[in-house]
């Protein structure tokens, strides 16, 4: 045999290694631990495929799915990584049905056999293009690069709305549309070139990052329903930092209050209710737009009682037609009672529900390890700890499908310091499916080399096309539409 | 032939030399900076940018700068080989022009005393000047090709096209030279909309990767490649007369080797004192840096920082530190500083005392400081060790697998990926399991004002850390928190007598200001001490400036003191 014939029978072994039917198997009476865990999850039929490593010393894996008639895909390779059309086509006909996925591994030339888990295709659909995200390393003080990003949730296509390299090197905060459309949406840039880019009707507006004689720069918001108001905390946050082993980095806001943004007068509404020496922020309105909620505690000094911040959770009546704010605040829940924080509550568009986070004490859930996801029932304000979808990390910056029975949020619970983003259904009574990790084309690299963390998610009804130039050079223009306050 | 291999070799060994013995650290700077990866991903980033093939070429270099021998060598033979490559497209070979190939390279060297001029500028020119020998030859197929080359090598190649363009002139086709700056423009707006990232037109247009701080240009990053394309096209033209043979080679090399000594000049001799300083912390030289120290008093904290951190590995904090001028506790352990180098010497001795976080909040911040979005091989190491200090293994595994691709961290983040896996015993390394035990008990937030009471909570909490101890009581002594300084003294039972000179000198003061000689002093104080304060009061009785004190008795813990009060 000629060394030609020989490299190319090597070659033609190795390309066949991974693309052989498992043959005697030998059964292992468990299933298998696969990364990432997307045992007994229930997806949308509009997501991509769940392509996931198994966690043995396998050399190949060979992964069969098999649906409600019998019908079958598989897939072999070093991990399962479905092709796109076939898992949709698969994965539609089985809307409404169980999945088993049966998996073989093959290490030392034999197969084993785990026992199948199943995957559950709901029969309700997500209705959404995909999420928006921004992307940064999870830290401290700075950051190289940061970047808005839009990933389509039926493949693993992602791209970037707004990077901080296009815009010279500025901070870019969170991409918020109204109700996942992206026809209208605000993001904020900080820094040298700082402003409020705010996008509706097709037409781009550059704000200044703050009103006139205001203290602080439009921070969280929420859009009103009809997309002429936004309401906003207007925020000073500050950081410091933990010296023990299992905290690192503490925000904290120095001060907040809360305003709503008219963008067709740009001017904004104020409320002395909303304006007092305590923090109010993460304003939310909610899904009949006439009362907007926020989170508020008593501006407890920092670092000295920096774990004394505890914020209850209230909302205030808007009137759309007189454009004021209600003469009186209402506490839902008490911080003082609960002896517990709570932020970023996010009610439900078709206003059945909150959703909001509980941790020890502070407003950035994103930095506490025992953060967790509530629910309150809007009929009783009956609130419940969501267990079926909490880990023992971060679980927060959740956000609601237009749709309202779909969540996203973001956990910490692969490795306790990068947030990853994660689904979960809600039925009718409040309760959730098992959460399952974003669809990566390639899990481990996506996840486990990655050095960014998922922050501020939401859903996008449609693919957003926005020209990062015409921004850019907005924003290097300095020209920027004044924000007064209203009379 | 001799005489060019002569030149060319005397000139890379200069570089070398240069490079190797008096600024290691710039090596070391660039490779900390950056971290090649041997994954397909790593490629694909780099080559989906404009100009990202030469960063991918150069950073494949940089790894080897971890050895400042190696970088030093590669960095002497691109520099010959830029030189080399310009003779070789001297359109007329004659020897008395060799030295007119050498500005570049020169200009190249002297313009690199920037530490933000990457390396993949001098890769680029490598190519930059391979091409115009390829235009020589095939003037079409490499104008054809220039779009390539331009998504290739990135907007250097602004030169190649006035070559082209030039060539075009001389063969009277007027129409091309026209078009050309016209194509340049068109494709840079095309590569803004085809690059997956997002860069403004004016960094494709002049250059997104040979400056690490972006949009950020200067004339020279023009001028060089500019040069060497008008020497190209002008070397025909040159002729030199028969003058003295000799006389003709002594004038040439001794203004280009003249030329050469403008490296004292462009490499700012402050500037790389302090990243030599970092490189030799890095690497626990602390002797090299004590050394050092004793040729020049510190302009800087950065510079403080480091020869307090090396005094106190040696154990010679106590007994040394007033030898130096002094500037409080930032000059002991510095605060946070946003960029991508003040921080460093201070994150390696708040990893030493214990204080993880402050050194993961260094790390991170300085890495994430680095301009040009590049990772550090240095950097993510260090959290990895503080994640693994601190039992976030799943955290520090993060980091390890990414180190796993890179040349030189491979092995140490193998050997740790193994130890994670397999769930063994992390407490193998002593050096991590020291500083477990120095590590804080509980949980509070740093605030750096209190660092003194900060570095107390530190030792209090573990009596064996030296180096606590020795930061402690140097902090109080840079605050002249003279009480405190009693206080903890007595209160954590230090010796009584053998004390360190700053201390015997901070006794020997305190005592002073209450009592009328040195007898019944808790501690022992050597008589040199007690003639030394004597003389000093009595030369501030005449006359209390502190400058001419200093002057008169040089650094000690008394003229700093006064220096401070008088502030």
């Amino acid at each position: 045999m000629s060394n030609y014939t020989r490299y190319i029978l090597v070659l033609l072994t190795f390309l066949a290694a991974c693309t052989q039917m498992p043959e005697n198997a030998q059964t292992v009476n468990r299933i298998p631990d696969i990364f990432p865990d997307y045992v007994d999850v229930t997806i949308p039929t509009e997501i991509a495929p769940l392509n996931f490593y198994v966690n043995d010393t396998s050399e190949c894996v060979y992964v069969k799915i098999i649906g409600k008639n019998g019908e079958a895909i598989s897939i072999s390779g070093d991990y399962a990584d479905f092709d796109i059309d076939n898992w949709h086509n698969f994965i539609t006909k089985n809307k409404g049905s169980a999945l088993s996925v049966k998996v073989y591994t093959k290490s030392n030339n034999k197969w084993r056999e785990y026992l199948p888990f199943n995957v559950y295709v709901s029969d309700c659909n997500l209705d959404e293009y995909g999420v928006t995200y921004r992307k940064i390393a999870p830290g401290y003080q700075t950051f190289s690069l940061i970047g808005v990003y839009q990933r389509n949730l039926s493949n693993f296509d992602e791209k970037p709305l707004l990077e901080s390299r296009g815009v010279d090197g500025q901070c870019l905060n969170c991409h918020t549309p109204n109700r996942t459309n992206p026809d209208q949406f605000y993001v904020h840039i900080r820094g040298k070139h700082g402003a409020t880019v705010i996008r509706s009707n097709g037409k781009t507006m550059i704000y200044s990052p703050k009103g006139e004689n205001r203290n602080a720069n439009l921070t969280y918001g929420s859009w009103h329903k009809d997309g002429r108001y936004c309401a906003f905390s207007e925020t000073k946050i500050y950081q410091c930092f933990h010296t023990g082993k299992d905290k690192l980095v503490e925000p904290y806001d120095e001060i907040s209050d809360i305003v709503v943004l008219d963008i067709v007068d740009n001017k904004i509404i104020t409320s002395p209710l909303l304006q007092t020496d305590y923090i109010e922020t993460t304003p939310f309105f909610s899904a009949d737009g006439t009362k907007i909620y926020f989170c508020t505690s008593y501006n407890y000094p920092v670092p000295a009682e920096y774990n004394k911040r505890k914020y209850s959770l209230c909302s205030i009546d808007f009137d759309v037609v007189t454009e004021t704010l209600s003469s009186k605040v209402d506490t839902i829940i008490d911080s003082k009672k609960w002896d517990k924080s709570i932020a970023l509550p996010r009610p439900s568009y078709d206003g059945k529900w909150i959703v909001f986070c509980v941790s020890d004490f502070g407003t950035n859930p994103v930095n506490r390890a025992e953060s967790d996801l509530y629910i309150m029932d809007m009929k009783n304000n009956s609130v419940r700890k969501i267990d079926e979808i909490n880990s023992t990390d971060t679980d927060g910056y959740h956000n609601w499908s237009a749709n309202s029975r779909w969540i996203l949020f973001t956990s910490k619970r692969l490795d306790g310091l990068y947030a990853n983003l994660y689904f979960t259904q809600v039925d009718d009574s409040g309760h959730f499916s098992k959460p399952f990790l974003m669809p990566q084309k390639n899990p481990r690299k996506a996840y486990c080399e990655s050095l960014h963390s998922y922050n501020a998610p939401d859903f996008t009804s449609k693919n957003i096309d926005i020209n990062y130039r015409n921004i850019y050079n907005g924003l290097m223009s300095e020209e920027r539409i004044k924000i007064s306050v209203k009379k | 032939m001799k005489l060019k291999l002569i030149s060319t070799t005397l000139f890379g060994f200069l570089v070398f030399a240069t490079l190797y013995f008096l600024y290691p650290g710039l090596m070391n700077f660039h490779e900390q900076n950056q971290l090649f990866l041997f994954t397909k991903d790593f490629f694909v980033d780099r080559i989906t940018t404009c100009g990202g093939l030469m960063d991918y070429v150069s950073e494949f270099f940089v790894q080897f700068f971890y050895i400042p021998a190696y970088g030093a060598w590669i960095y002497a033979t691109v520099l010959c080989a830029i030189q080399l490559l310009m003779f070789y497209n001297f359109a007329n070979k004659d020897k008395k022009l060799y030295f007119l190939s050498f500005l570049p390279s020169v200009a190249l060297f002297l313009y690199g005393g920037n530490e933000n001029l990457l390396f993949s500028y001098h890769v680029t020119l490598i190519f930059v000047l391979l091409y115009l020998k390829f235009s020589n030859k095939k003037l079409v197929l490499s104008t054809i090709l220039l779009p390539l080359f331009y998504w290739f090598v990135g907007a250097m190649c602004f030169v190649n096209f006035l070559y082209v363009g030039y060539h075009f002139i001389k063969r009277k086709k007027y129409f091309m030279p026209v078009i050309l700056p016209l194509i340049y423009c068109f494709l840079a707006i095309c590569f803004t909309y085809i690059m997956p990232h997002q860069y403004p037109l004016k960094q494709v247009l002049l250059g997104i990767n040979y400056y690490r701080i972006p949009g950020h240009y200067h004339f020279m990053m023009f001028f060089i490649p500019l040069i060497a394309v008008g020497l190209v096209l002008v070397s025909k033209k040159i002729m030199i007369k028969k003058y003295n043979k000799f006389v003709l080679y002594i004038i040439q090399y001794t203004a280009i080797f003249s030329f050469f000594l403008g490296v004292f000049f462009c490499y700012d001799s402050l500037k790389f004192r302090l990243i030599n300083y970092d490189y030799l912390l890095r690497h626990r030289c602390y002797n090299n840096i004590i050394h050092q120290s004793q040729k020049q008093q510190p302009e800087t904290d950065f510079e403080r920082v480091c020869i307090n951190f090396s005094l106190a590995q040696k154990g010679l904090l106590a007994e040394r530190m007033f030898n130096y001028s002094q500037n409080g506790c930032s000059g002991l352990l510095s605060d946070a500083v946003l960029d991508n180098m003040s921080c460093l010497p201070a994150m390696e001795a708040y990893f030493n005392l214990g204080m993880i976080n402050t050194a993961l909040q260094f790390a991170f911040d300085s890495q994430e400081s680095i301009m040009n979005n590049r990772k550090s091989g240095r950097l993510l190491k260090r959290m990895a060790e503080c994640f693994i200090v601190n039992g976030g293994y799943e955290t520090a595994k993060h980091y390890l697998l990414i180190l796993s691709h890179s040349l030189y961290y491979s092995d140490w983040a193998n050997k740790y990926l193994q130890i994670i896996d397999n769930k063994r015993d992390i407490d193998i390394d002593e050096e991590y399991q020291t500083l477990r035990k120095y590590r804080y008990n509980e949980d509070f937030i740093f605030y750096y004002p209190e660092l003194a009471k900060m570095l107390g909570k530190l030792y209090v909490e573990n009596k064996s850390n030296y180096l606590a101890q020795q930061y402690l009581f140097a902090a109080l002594l840079l605050n002249k928190e003279l009480q405190s300084f009693v206080s903890f003294y007595q209160g954590l039972q230090q010796p009584t007598n053998n004390l360190p000179k700053s201390y015997q000198q901070a006794w020997a003061m305190i005592w002073s200001g209450t009592h009328n000689n040195f007898s019944n002093m808790p501690v022992e104080i050597s008589n040199d001490t007690k003639q030394q304060l004597i003389e000093i009061a009595k030369a501030y009785m005449l006359d209390n400036n502190a400058e001419s004190l200093q002057q008169k008795f040089g650094y000690n813990f008394w003229t700093y003191y006064f220096k401070e009060v008088q502030k």
